[in-house]
């Protein structure tokens, strides 16, 4: 290559490379912008973006040697336009040619440092500068005005409850004084408590003072029932006051500009005014008097009271008459004087005669005691249970075993037939293992039962009298005259030998008796058609049969009670056999059978049953949502949260923050139940809370909550879950194997 | 002599060597250059370089083989020094290995041995292992990490001493509170047992200290998780309602769950109950219905009244997803004969049992029969001395009923306590296991050494799992194509977690022990663990008194070859400029 196309070569090259590094310097410039808002990745693909079309803008390649050329005739006035010829062949050339090409050669080497390839370098630096500055600008000037957009981190305004990390002057309680006056009807003197735990009687009014070294802004007292009450400042003296009716417990919280410190709790427990206590001695709850015997009853009262007894008496009812006749008379009945009002502890007698209170046979009195005590403004009453007391009408019968038994009261029940023949049997049993007074005694006592049964089947006989027996009803047997004086006894003894005595045979002695009595009373039509029940001849119950046979049945149980009282039962066990068939016969007589008629509905059919028209019968639906309320779920999760806190020692986020106070509240709900626990678990929960003490300090304060938290929660019971396992191809042929195993018959 | 390693390319190497070499050294020749000799020398030297980098030339050397002592904790001084007597091994301890296994050929191990993860690099080598004594204290731990809130916390193992020391081992709870303790006071191995109650669900701590007459030896943490119990989607369905059910009913709905129940009014008529779930049809048993279904209670003469189709696909649910189901008995079913019951029963005298469910014993009717306790058919409670609740396997899930007949009585007498224990032990066994599982390959997590993790996923791509923010990289386990593995190496004392993403977040929560502790579990296991790999020997061999030698082929470092060719090619380049 000839020097001048050497040269015009080098001024080529020089000239593009000059436009790359104008095409980077541009690329660069947008990548520094983006790389100040997005980073390096971005920057970087900016830079190769910017590059690609900047160089399709600018194109840095596209460079002939005819610009060059170009260029040099511009800038080199010396060659005169020539220098294409430098390019040229100089075979080519003619001889003035190639002198000319010689020349510009010549004229270019000797000036070719004039030569400057057109470089906009205002132009690059300016974008450069521009772009420069843009960049630094993002880096060191913010985008946003801090002063204007608030950037309140947590922290800045709100200070710890606990401010003593913060070498804050806060004053020193110089005493706590907690004045306590219980209410005037306990007549209780007032008193100062020891200590800040307060243990008063409910209703009592509490004074607290607090003296502090110097004044602050303010003292509030806060109860467990959410309650403030501010105490009023009398210089560094703060005082307050509350009655106070149920246990819970309290805490100050001292307030001075926007710090606030809270005090431990404290607890406050209550002991409630109890209702009076009575008791009534000297009286049995049943209490009957025959009327010619002293109607006399002594009372007793003991009664009890916390603090002082306002008023013991007797409430009485006496009730007379019976039926739809009955009166009662309400009275109040007063203890003997002599005691003192507002007394604590009272024994009182009194004298009840019964005669005084105008009571007669067949009346009774019904009273109880009760007294007040001087609770105030709300006034406690007790009683005790009521008592019985009678006066027995003799005049009606009655089943009274009264006698030589000496039982006094009317038996609980009453021995049936059947009930006597199996006591009887018993006795007969026991005969040789017992002694034989108390043989004598039981069989008596039997005796006595089957004359009561035989009273009361007695009365449907209309017999009044209990006494007579069929051989005195009947009559002694009047002496034949021929055959001279028979056994005196033969009348009160069973034999079935003799005549018709118990009328085994149907007789007709309701014709006989009304022909008797007909014969008696005269002609009287309507005799015949009276029901007479008062004669006991004549009592028209039954038909002539049962009646015989009941007849019949009461002089069975004749013939057993005497030998019952004879103290041989075994003998009379066949009369009671018999008493007991004649009363079955009896029943089973007054029955009357009467054959069904009317409608009888077919038999159902099984196979249509179930397949009737059930339009008619819809379908019913329910549906109920009930949430499921397990007790004391935060003051739970609390448990693992303060053991992690424990081995960690991290600090708490919002909601653990959260969970814990929820905590507290159902330990507080459960310390309000349990006066007197867990106070200090909820005084170190609230700690841990709100405390930013050092590291050790905090971590024995956490680990106090947890003992307290895990003694105060109750057991759970356990409940079904599912299992997490790996289920796989291998437990899943394992199973199917074992399937057909159990399949496969032996 | 210098010896090539035998490779495949051997050939190729040396042809397109000399090629180039040919190459070159026409080129040389047509250049005619001044130093023609000196660059050919040159040229040489570069191609013979370039060779040598690539074939790595070796020297013969006869090296002489030793055995390795690897010392690990507790090793027997005595050993080592009868070891030592025999030859001059090489003494390495396990913990700061530095020297290459494989220029060994035996090994003695002392000690505790390797621990398990390192087993191994132990792996087709000969070792003989001597181990230590085994440590005394705790050596054995058995008990479940995870627990349902409400069950108790029970620890298993076994307590080893040399002599008859009066210890006591005392399980303490999240507070510290004493829990249960056991006294142990004979040599040897003594199995222990201890229980305490879990108070709430999440993360719990428990403690398990040793301690003699006068000072604590040992304390060990515990670490269990108690979950929140499952609510469950439960099915009634009677012929006409009881007691009995609705008993049952009103426990089921007081603790949560969703019960659905369908009383026969009459045909087709039915009276449909829904508590804590929305209303829908369910006259028929279908697909649909069964799939959210865990648990169906029935009565034996609806149970009988399926049609087939229901009880196929009341089957294959119970096979397939695990569903649960419970027979309400009645006379009829004990010799009903129906195949559809997996049950046959015995005739028994008494009608009454007495069951412990908590201290105070209850005394229960039952029908006169007992269950015939064949293969597949198992006890759920043990409340009894004799089965009164029994099921039987039907693929994953199970068909259960009992013998007792009026359970609701015992609630009516004030014993709700005992009665909500009852039926919630029954309610926990009949249900299924969920195939949502991450598992541990072992009870045990200690800082700093590698854990691996099992999960299982029947679809083709796994679902996610996440250590500390990272996915962990899932391996499929060849022969078992659901089960996939992961391995992390927990660095930090105390709790840690895995999620794992599928349609919602689950975190499986795990312990990471400090390396000090449980130290004499481990070092029981790691012992047995080493014995298993390697055998344990007393008497040392007669091998160890040989000394091997090998002839082994050491390469040349390539240093030197590159070192050759840039001289001669500096030379070759420099030479024409001057």
């Amino acid at each position: 290559m000839s020097q001048g196309k050497k040269i015009l070569h080098n001024i080529k090259t020089r000239w593009r490379f000059y436009r790359w590094v104008e095409t980077s310097i541009y690329a660069v410039c947008l990548a520094l912008i983006a790389y100040s808002f997005a980073g390096t990745v971005a920057a970087f693909i900016t830079f190769i973006m910017g590059l690609s079309m900047i160089m399709l803008l600018l194109r840095p390649w596209d460079l002939n040697m005819a610009t060059v050329v170009q260029l040099v005739n511009l800038q080199l006035k010396a060659i005169h336009y020539s220098a294409e010829c430098l390019l040229a062949n100089p075979v080519s050339l003619t001889r003035l040619g190639k002198i000319q090409q010689r020349k510009t050669a010549y004229l270019l080497a000797e000036k070719r440092r004039q030569v400057k390839v057109p470089i906009p370098v205002k132009r690059i630096a300016l974008i450069f500068c521009l772009f420069s500055m843009v960049f630094l600008g993002t880096r060191y000037v913010p985008l946003t005005n801090q002063m204007t957009s608030p950037h309140i981190t947590a922290g800045d305004l709100v200070l710890p409850a606990d401010t003593l990390a913060e070498n804050y002057n806060w004053p020193v309680v110089e005493s706590l004084i907690v004045d306590i006056t219980p209410p005037k009807y306990t007549l209780l003197s007032s008193f100062t408590q020891n200590g800040p735990g307060i243990n008063v009687v409910e209703g009592a009014y509490a004074k607290w003072e607090v003296r502090l070294s110097h004044a602050i802004d303010g003292i509030d007292l806060i109860t467990s029932a959410n309650k403030v009450y501010p105490m009023k400042a009398e210089g560094n003296v703060y005082t307050c006051g509350a009655r106070l009716f149920q246990n819970g417990f309290y805490s100050f919280r001292f307030t001075n500009g926007i710090r606030e410190y809270v005090s431990d709790l404290y607890e406050i427990k209550v002991i409630p005014d109890n209702p009076p206590e009575l008791v009534l001695r000297g009286v049995p709850i049943h209490t009957y008097f025959d009327y010619n015997q002293p109607k006399v009853i002594n009372i007793t009262c003991d009664v009890q009271d916390d603090h002082g007894i306002t008023d013991v008496y007797l409430i009485g009812t006496v009730t007379q008459g019976s039926g739809e006749s009955v009166k009662f008379r309400e009275e109040k009945l007063f203890f003997d004087a002599g005691w003192e009002k507002g007394s604590k502890r009272l024994t009182l007698s009194r004298r009840i005669d019964l005669d005084q209170l105008a009571m007669g046979p067949g009346d009774e009195l019904y009273f109880y005691a009760e007294t007040l005590d001087n609770r105030y403004p709300k006034t406690q009453k007790n009683r005790t249970e009521t008592f019985f007391v009678g006066v027995k009408d003799t005049t009606k019968v009655e089943f009274s075993l009264a006698g030589s038994l000496g039982v006094d009261v009317m038996p609980d029940y009453f021995r049936s037939q059947r009930q006597l023949i199996i006591d009887t049997e018993k006795l007969i049993k026991e005969k040789k293992t017992i002694p034989a007074q108390s043989f004598k005694s039981k069989s008596n006592e039997l005796g006595h039962d089957q004359k009561a049964l035989r009273i009361r089947y007695g009365k449907f006989m209309g017999e009044e009298f209990a006494t007579t027996s069929p051989g005195q009803e009947r009559g002694a047997p009047e002496p034949d005259p021929k055959t001279g004086p028979k056994d005196p006894l033969k009348a009160f003894m069973h034999d079935h030998d003799g005549d018709n005595e118990h009328h085994l045979v149907e007789d007709h002695d309701h014709d006989d008796h009304s022909e008797d009595k007909q014969n008696k009373e005269g002609n009287d039509p309507l005799h015949a058609y009276q029901h007479i029940h008062d004669d006991t001849e004549e009592a028209t119950f039954f038909t002539m049969s049962v009646r015989q046979k009941l007849k019949q049945a009461l002089t069975e149980m004749w013939d057993s009670e005497l030998y019952l009282r004879l103290y041989q039962p075994e003998k009379s066990l066949p009369y009671q056999y018999k008493a007991l068939r004649l009363l079955k016969e009896i029943k089973n007589h007054s029955r009357i059978y009467v054959h069904r008629i009317g409608f009888e509905p077919p038999p159902i059919k099984e196979e249509s049953r179930l397949k009737g028209d059930f339009d008619e019968v819809i379908s019913r639906t329910k549906t109920v949502y009930h949430v499921s309320t397990e007790p004391y779920t935060s003051l739970r999760n609390s448990i693992p949260l303060l053991q992690r806190l424990l081995t960690t020692n991290a600090t708490l986020d919002i909601e653990q923050k959260a969970l814990l106070e929820k905590a507290g509240d159902e330990l507080a709900g459960l310390i309000i139940q349990q006066p007197g626990q867990h106070l200090e678990t909820l005084q170190s929960l609230r700690k841990v809370l709100t405390s930013d003490s050092d590291p050790v300090s905090r971590a024995a304060l956490i680990e106090k909550a947890l003992n307290g938290v895990v003694q105060a929660v109750p057991s759970l019971l356990p409940k079904p879950s599912v299992e997490n396992t790996g289920e796989h191809i291998l437990t899943q042929l394992f199973r199917l194997n074992l399937d057909s195993i159990r399949r496969r018959k032996p | 002599m210098i010896t090539l390693p035998d490779t495949k390319y051997l050939f190729w190497i040396w042809a397109l060597g000399l090629l180039l070499f040919l190459i070159l050294v026409i080129v040389e020749f047509m250049r005619k250059s001044d130093h023609f000799y000196y660059r050919i020398i040159a040229l040489s030297g570069c191609v013979l370089s370039l060779m040598g980098i690539v074939l790595k030339p070796a020297f013969p050397e006869k090296i002489q083989r030793k055995n390795l002592i690897i010392l690990t904790d507790n090793y027997s001084q005595k050993v080592l020094d009868s070891l030592q007597r025999y030859s001059a091994s090489q003494v390495v301890r396990w913990d700061s290995l530095s020297v290459d296994l494989s220029r060994f050929d035996k090994f003695h191990l002392l000690g505790a041995g390797i621990p398990v993860y390192d087993l191994w690099q132990m792996k087709d080598k000969s070792v003989r292992y001597v181990p230590a004594e085994l440590p005394e204290g705790i050596t054995r731990i058995k008990y479940a990490s995870y627990i349902t809130a409400g069950e108790s916390v029970i620890l298993q193992g076994e307590y080893r001493q040399s002599e008859a020391n009066h210890v006591k081992l005392i399980l303490n709870g999240p507070s510290g509170k004493k829990m249960d303790s056991t006294s142990v006071s004979i040599s040897g191995t003594t199995q222990f047992l201890l229980k305490g109650p879990s108070f709430a669900t999440g993360e719990l701590l428990y403690t398990l200290e040793v301690r003699d007459t006068t000072s604590l030896l040992s304390s060990e943490t515990v670490p269990v998780v108690a979950q929140a119990p499952t609510v469950m989607n439960v099915f009634i369905i009677n012929d006409y309602p009881t007691f009995e059910t609705r008993s049952l009913k009103q426990l089921l709905v007081s603790e949560g769950h969703k019960v659905t129940v369908r009383n026969k009014v009459t045909q087709d008529r039915y009276s449909y109950e829904y508590y804590n779930t929305r209303a829908r049809q369910i006259d028929r048993l279908t697909s649909g219905l069964l799939q959210a279904v865990h648990v169906i209670i029935i009565d034996f003469d609806s149970f009988k009244g399926l049609t087939d189709s229901e009880y196929q696909e009341l089957h294959r649910q119970m096979t397939e997803a695990g569903l649960a189901l419970f027979i309400q008995p009645d006379e009829a079913m004990f010799h009903s004969g129906l195949e559809r019951l997996p049950f046959s029963f015995s005739k028994a005298d008494s009608k009454e049992t007495v069951l412990k469910v908590n201290d105070e014993p209850l005394s229960v009717p039952t029908y006169s029969y007992r269950p015939v306790m064949k293969l597949g058919v198992e006890a759920i409670t043990n409340f009894s001395t004799f089965p009164v609740f029994f099921f039987h396997h039907s693929g994953r899930g199970k068909i259960g009923s009992a013998l007792l007949t009026k359970t609701y009585q015992i609630g009516l007498q004030g014993d709700t306590i005992s009665y909500n224990r009852i039926w919630n032990t029954v309610f926990d066994r009949l249900l299924a296991d969920v195939n949502e599982a991450i598992e541990l390959d072992r009870q045990m997590v200690y800082e700093n050494e590698p854990l691996q993790v099992f999960w299982f996923s029947k679809d083709e791509k796994p679902f996610e799992v996440k250590y500390r923010q990272e996915l962990l990289p899932p391996i499929q386990t060849a022969l078992i194509p659901e089960q996939w593995s992961s391995q992390l190496w927990p660095d930090k004392k105390g709790w840690d977690e895995l999620v794992f993403i599928r349609d919602s977040l689950r975190r499986y929560s795990f312990y990471v022990h400090d390396a000090a502790d449980w130290k004499t579990v481990r070092q029981f296991e790691r012992i047995n663990a080493n014995i298993r790999a390697f055998g344990a020997f007393t008497k040392l061999s007669e091998s160890i008194k040989k000394k091997d030698e090998v002839t082994e082929q050491i390469p040349i470092e390539p240093i030197w070859f590159y070192l050759i060719f840039l001289g001669c090619a500096g030379y070759l380049w420099i030479e024409p400029k001057f």
